[in-house]
């Protein structure tokens, strides 16, 4: 009946590109790379054609393009549900965004092309099921499929400690992802479905569960935590950055670490609404800490990319603590902020990667300095993502950071939500500090000799460097464009708080 | 300033594109004051202010506290000697910074506050200190718990591993101690 395959299409065109790449013998190294950018393209063509269908208004269903099927033995309750509401179909636009733009910016790669695009594509088809759905076991699955090719991704295209930093992501993600699954099997066990929606409709706090349901909160919060990354668990993240190919930075910034955030909305607020209520305190507290001590140790890094990756955690701090104020403009905020960090943060590790190809392989900023003499294009993109970064008004950084502290500061989640709000606020400044004086530092001074042959962007850089231009000043000066879709997904957590 | 007026090329006045538009706010300046001599403008902005009249408004501010002229003589006196000095030169500017120089040094570094945030405060303080402090927890503190699971496991493996010695005695010696923990387990708990 419902069964319309536009998400099962999006979901696995990626995957079906990687098989042609992994299996087509004759292409060549240019073709592969045509095929990538064909299918990442009409998987991108197909996501903003279902945005432009998704009915938004009022009294709308908040899942649409809903797909369910039997795909295993009809007595586990669990079945292949696919849906999308007004939470995750701008996030399933990002990560089809990201994924041509990925392809772009890997252009360049020569190693193993054939093995690098089957990995980058099928790394789409599991993000891209994370955000489509609506069965715990489903998710659970997409979820663990991503961790192959990153490892792979990290492990042979990377530079430096790259076998540390692929090892270290996998453990670490795998420690959550256990925990997560230990949760959600006992969830199973008492409750008999791993249906989303018939989950967050039952009152779980009135079943009788084998551990108490706080217990299965944080059990599953855990790997959310560690996705996003939520101090103290983001070790794992600047080091997997650091030694990452350009695109898989892309990726990771982009849309990996929203994976966090999106799981914390749909399953750790809508599932349990009581408990996120109960320990919104402490949630917030290590918001705080991430957005201060993340923004603390982003400022003294010397590698242009590390200080991005930490910047990183400071934002997502950001996410956390609009998730946890439980409040309509928080959770819109929360939500929006995502967005905007992919889009800003994926340009800014796609400039890192334009300085770093460009600049025989430097990216340590105590040796940068007068770049934008030689890459002008480049130093004014960067400027302009470093600006989207520390939230200035036109760009989408402040639309989603302001609806964060509004949402925040007047949220009753708890007592006191305001000072720590209000701390959060400061964390702008230290973001100005280390983003002007990393630009400053790269770019402007003295034009130096070494550097005296380097050149600016090239097209097809150029092409996905712009594409992330104008997604940022169209969020930026038009946020209703997401908003109002968003709106139709958080209304229903909001249903959940009862409020 | 004056310590290198020598060195200084030959001064001279400002290009029209920036006088004329200095000439403009200047005048401005002046004349927008007298919007509200007789309180017009407040009341013009909704204020409740009681009408009074231009002698009032003018000279009125002078009759309520000795604070205006005390400014006013300052600031004239500072006009003053500014002409004295660098117009007039019939004081040298030199001798009066040596005659007061523990002012002169101060003020000309106005009172190094940008030196107390620059070096100090941020530069000390924050980056050398906190901020660099911080990022040293980090990778040996919160970055370092999370190696030393990684390192603890790997020991505990290695360490186990030399139970496996491939002696049968040794394994035979295991399983009946086994076999007897079971038995004492059953008949305790049973």
């Amino acid at each position: 009946m419902e069964f319309n395959f536009i998400l099962s299409t999006i979901v696995f065109l990626p995957t079906l590109g990687a098989i042609v790449i992994a299996l087509g013998r004759g292409l060549s190294d240019r073709g592969i790379k045509l095929t990538a950018a064909l299918f990442t393209l009409l998987a991108f063509g197909l996501s903003l054609s279902a945005y432009t269908q998704f009915d938004s208004g009022p009294g709308t269903p908040s899942f649409q393009f809903r797909e369910i099927a039997a795909w295993l033995p009809a007595n586990l309750n669990s079945q292949y549900h696919l849906g999308v509401d007004g939470l995750s179909l701008p996030l399933v636009v990002l990560t089809t965004f990201i994924g041509i733009i990925s392809v772009l910016v890997s252009w360049g790669i020569n190693i193993r092309p054939r093995e690098y695009f089957a990995w980058l594509l099928l790394l789409e088809t599991g993000i891209l099921g994370v955000f489509t759905s609506l069965d715990l076991l489903l998710f659970f699955l997409f979820w663990e499929v991503e961790l192959i090719p990153m490892y792979m991704l990290i492990s042979i295209w990377g530079s430096g400690r790259k076998e540390y930093a692929a090892m270290k992501f996998v453990v670490y993600t795998i420690f959550g992802s256990a925990l997560m699954l230990a949760g959600m099997l006992t969830l199973y066990a008492a409750a008999g479905t791993f249906d989303m929606e018939q989950l967050a409709a039952m009152n779980l706090a009135s079943l009788n569960t084998a551990i108490p349901l706080a217990a299965i909160f944080f059990m599953i919060m855990m790997a959310f935590a560690i996705k996003l990354p939520v101090f103290p668990f983001h070790t794992w993240l600047p080091d997997a950055h650091t030694n990452a190919p350009t695109a898989v930075s892309v990726i990771l910034a982009g849309v990996l670490l929203k994976m966090g955030g999106y799981g914390m909305i749909r399953i750790s607020v809508s599932l349990f609404p009581g408990v996120a209520k109960e320990w919104a305190w402490l949630l917030v507290i290590l918001a705080i800490i991430g957005v201060l001590y993340g923004a603390a140790v982003t400022i003294v890094q010397k590698d242009l990319k590390r200080l991005i990756a930490y910047s990183s955690v400071s934002h997502m701090g950001y996410v956390l603590l609009g998730i946890f104020a439980l409040n309509q403009v928080s959770l819109t905020g929360a939500a929006l902020q995502m967005v905007s960090h992919g889009v800003v943060t994926g340009l800014l590790f796609a400039m890192v990667g334009v300085v770093y190809e460009h600049n025989h392989h430097n990216r340590d900023l105590t040796q940068l300095g007068g770049l934008a003499r030689q890459m002008p294009v480049a130093a004014v993109v960067f400027s302009l993502a470093g600006l989207a970064s520390l939230g200035l008004p036109g760009t989408s950084g402040f639309v989603a950071e302001f609806l964060v502290f509004v949402g925040s500061f007047t949220s009753n989640a708890f007592d006191g939500i305001q000072l720590y709000t209000i701390l959060g606020i400061l964390g702008i400044v230290v973001t100005a500090g280390y983003t002007l004086w990393m630009l400053q530092r790269a770019f402007y001074g003295p034009p130096l000799d070494k550097f005296a042959d380097v050149k600016d962007a090239n097209a097809v850089e150029m092409i996905a460097i712009f594409a992330f231009v104008v997604a940022i000043m169209l969020i930026g000066i038009y946020p209703a464009i997401v908003t109002d879709v968003i709106g139709n997904g958080i209304n229903p957590v909001m249903r959940f708080l009862g409020t | 300033m004056t310590a290198h007026a020598g060195h200084l090329p030959t001064v001279h006045e400002a290009p029209p594109v920036m006088i004329v538009p200095m000439v403009v706010l200047a005048v401005l300046a002046v004349i927008s004051g007298w919007f509200n001599l007789t309180g017009g403008f407040a009341r013009l902005m909704g204020e409740e202010g009681e009408a009074h009249s231009i002698v009032d408004g003018l000279f009125g501010i002078f009759t309520h506290s000795p604070l205006p002229w005390i400014s006013l003589i300052v600031a004239g006196s500072g006009i003053f000697l500014a002409y004295a000095m660098y117009s007039r030169k019939s004081i040298s500017a030199e001798s009066i910074g040596r005659t007061f120089k523990p002012f002169y040094v101060t003020f000309s570094h106005k009172y190094w506050l940008d030196e107390l945030y620059e070096k100090v405060i941020i530069g000390g303080v924050l980056l050398r200190g906190l901020f660099k402090g911080f990022n040293f927890f980090d990778s040996k503190g919160v970055d370092g718990a999370v190696n030393g699971v990684a390192n603890g496991a790997a020991g505990f493996g290695g360490w186990l591993r030399k139970s496996q010695t491939g002696q049968l005695q040794l394994y035979g010696l295991a399983i009946a101690i086994g076999i007897l923990a079971i038995i004492a387990g059953v008949f305790i708990f049973a």
